[in-house]
């Protein structure tokens, strides 16, 4: 089933949305999920979620890019419950890459400067689009879909250290960038 | 700002961004073998992998009958048979003997006659002359055995737990140090071994049952050491061994130095073993540290369903 169909289906308020999305996108939602999560059961939780929350959503609004906007919310629900979960439970993993991130904030002697919501996400999208195509990727498979540095070592065809190397790098300039534009991590 | 706070915001750049990165196929660029040949190649493999699967099937049943399998061996597997069984003849035999010793035996397994109606009528009344036996440890056996042969269940020793069921130990208090290593219940009027413990869990000393009698304590012993288990009999739960886990766990806590001993005795004794509630059994522990060395006395407590277990030390200024 076409995407568009889907997405009319939650419009029309039928069930069979959920059962199609289920079909279609379940897997997808589970990969995201278990990127940022340890245990099976909060895959599951999240993955059911995910669809609760679409429900929720459609309409009123209405996807422009149904996978994106289904891994967007498996991913803040995955994230909340990363959260919620205790130290021991937490996925290693993700906790590496969140460590990785620390990279691009402040130090804690700069002054933050406070930001509306989505604004920061603007400017990461400019630099993005403005970083070398395979980089971009790479930064975008690993801080959005959570990809591990094996994962991307395969699907990019390199060494991990190389990997480690480019991100090291994107997320360098991520850094210079914003505090350029105005300081604001 | 936090990491997550930032993870959050990558979460939301742009849509065609995270739609580009999502279909980038995976090793993109790299050479690989042709459609047509790896097609092949897969053929080829199944071909080869059932073939050979096919083959080996046959081989193994082939051999399946001359091949040693053992999954697991129990102690009567080891003996071979035909396999020993209780004799009961043999100890109504040594009822008469003179030795003193064989009849207390011999008096304390006639116990195990209980499921056979016409053997426990038998042994009751080979029995009941020895109640009035010249020998103490006889006669009191005899007493114990007839009560419960005869089903009347009066004695001290036979512990009745609130799923109506009932545990007591044999060759009571046999010695200084306590009765047989065994554990035996009487359940819907069967008797069976209900748990049995190996050294350096010598004699069972003790059982104290808690005061709802859903849990028993059993303090079983050696010549050197005590060890606390408490059994939920109903559910087959068992804890862990109290006096080493306190033992250890006060040594963690004190930095102190605890090793253990490869024959598990830990020289350590509990006192004053007594149930606070229905679920918390609490005693005071002397452990022992750097061989003997170093003795600290300590109040344990641990409550069963919540598996927690407390050690603290007492008057340790007397302690060097």
């Amino acid at each position: 089933m076409e995407d568009h169909e889907i997405v009319h289906l939650f419009l029309q308020r039928s069930q069979r949305a959920i059962i199609e999305t289920k079909n279609k996108y379940g897997a997808y939602c589970r990969v995201i999920a278990r990127n940022i999560l340890s245990n099976d059961s909060d895959v599951e939780e999240c993955e059911n979620d995910t669809y609760l929350a679409a429900w929720e959503a459609i309409p009123p609004h209405l996807p422009r890019k149904f996978p994106v906007f289904l891994g967007r919310l498996t991913r803040n629900i995955a994230l909340d419950k990363h959260g919620y979960n205790t130290a021991k439970k937490r996925n290693r993993e993700f906790e590496v890459m969140l460590t990785e991130l620390e990279g691009c904030l402040a130090s804690p002697r700069t002054v933050e400067k406070e930001y509306e919501a989505g604004e920061l996400a603007n400017l990461i999208s400019q630099f993005l689009y403005d970083t070398e195509v395979r980089a971009r990727n790479i930064f975008i498979r690993r801080y959005w879909y959570s990809d591990s540095i094996g994962d991307l070592a395969m699907r990019f065809n390199m060494s991990s250290s190389k990997v480690k190397s480019i991100l090291f790098r994107t997320r360098k300039k991520l850094r210079a960038y914003l505090d350029k534009e105005g300081g604001y991590l | 700002m936090k990491r997550e706070e930032l993870f959050r915001e990558i979460g939301s750049i742009d849509d065609h961004l995270i739609e580009a990165a999502g279909n980038y196929e995976k090793a993109k660029g790299k050479r690989g073998i042709s459609k047509k040949w790896m097609t092949a190649l897969v053929a080829c493999l199944v071909l080869y992998s059932s073939t050979s699967t096919v083959l080996l099937a046959t081989e193994y049943y082939k051999h399946q009958s001359k091949e040693l399998y053992i999954r697991y061996l129990t102690a009567e597997d080891m003996k071979l048979e035909p396999a020993e069984e209780y004799d009961a003849e043999k100890f109504l035999r040594a009822l008469k003997s003179d030795n003193d010793e064989h009849v207390y035996i011999a008096t304390n397994r006639l116990v195990e006659c209980f499921n056979d109606p016409k053997l426990r009528i038998k042994a009751l009344n080979e029995l009941k002359p020895f109640v009035a036996n010249d020998n103490q440890k006889i006669a009191d056996a005899a007493a114990f055995a007839v009560d419960v042969l005869s089903k009347s269940y009066q004695s001290p020793y036979i512990y009745k737990l609130s799923d109506g069921s009932m545990i007591f130990t044999l060759f009571n208090h046999y010695s200084d140090y306590g009765s047989q290593n065994v554990l035996w219940r009487i359940k819907d009027n069967v008797l069976k071994v209900y748990l049995s413990f190996s050294e350096p869990s010598m004699y069972i000393k003790e059982l104290i049952p808690s005061p709802d009698r859903k849990l028993v304590a059993v303090v079983t012993c050696s010549n050197k050491s005590e060890f606390i288990e408490i059994i939920n009999v109903e559910k087959g739960r068992v804890s862990p061994e109290l006096v080493e886990s306190a033992r250890v766990k006060f040594g963690a806590q004190n930095r102190l130095d605890t090793w253990i001993r490869s024959d598990h005795e830990n020289y350590s004794f509990a006192n004053n073993i007594e149930w606070k509630d229905n679920d918390t059994l609490e005693f005071e522990g002397s452990l022992a540290y750097q061989d003997t060395e170093m003795i600290k006395n300590v109040t344990v407590a641990y409550a069963f369903s919540k598996k927690d277990l407390k050690v603290t030390g007492l008057n340790q200024a007397k302690n060097p």
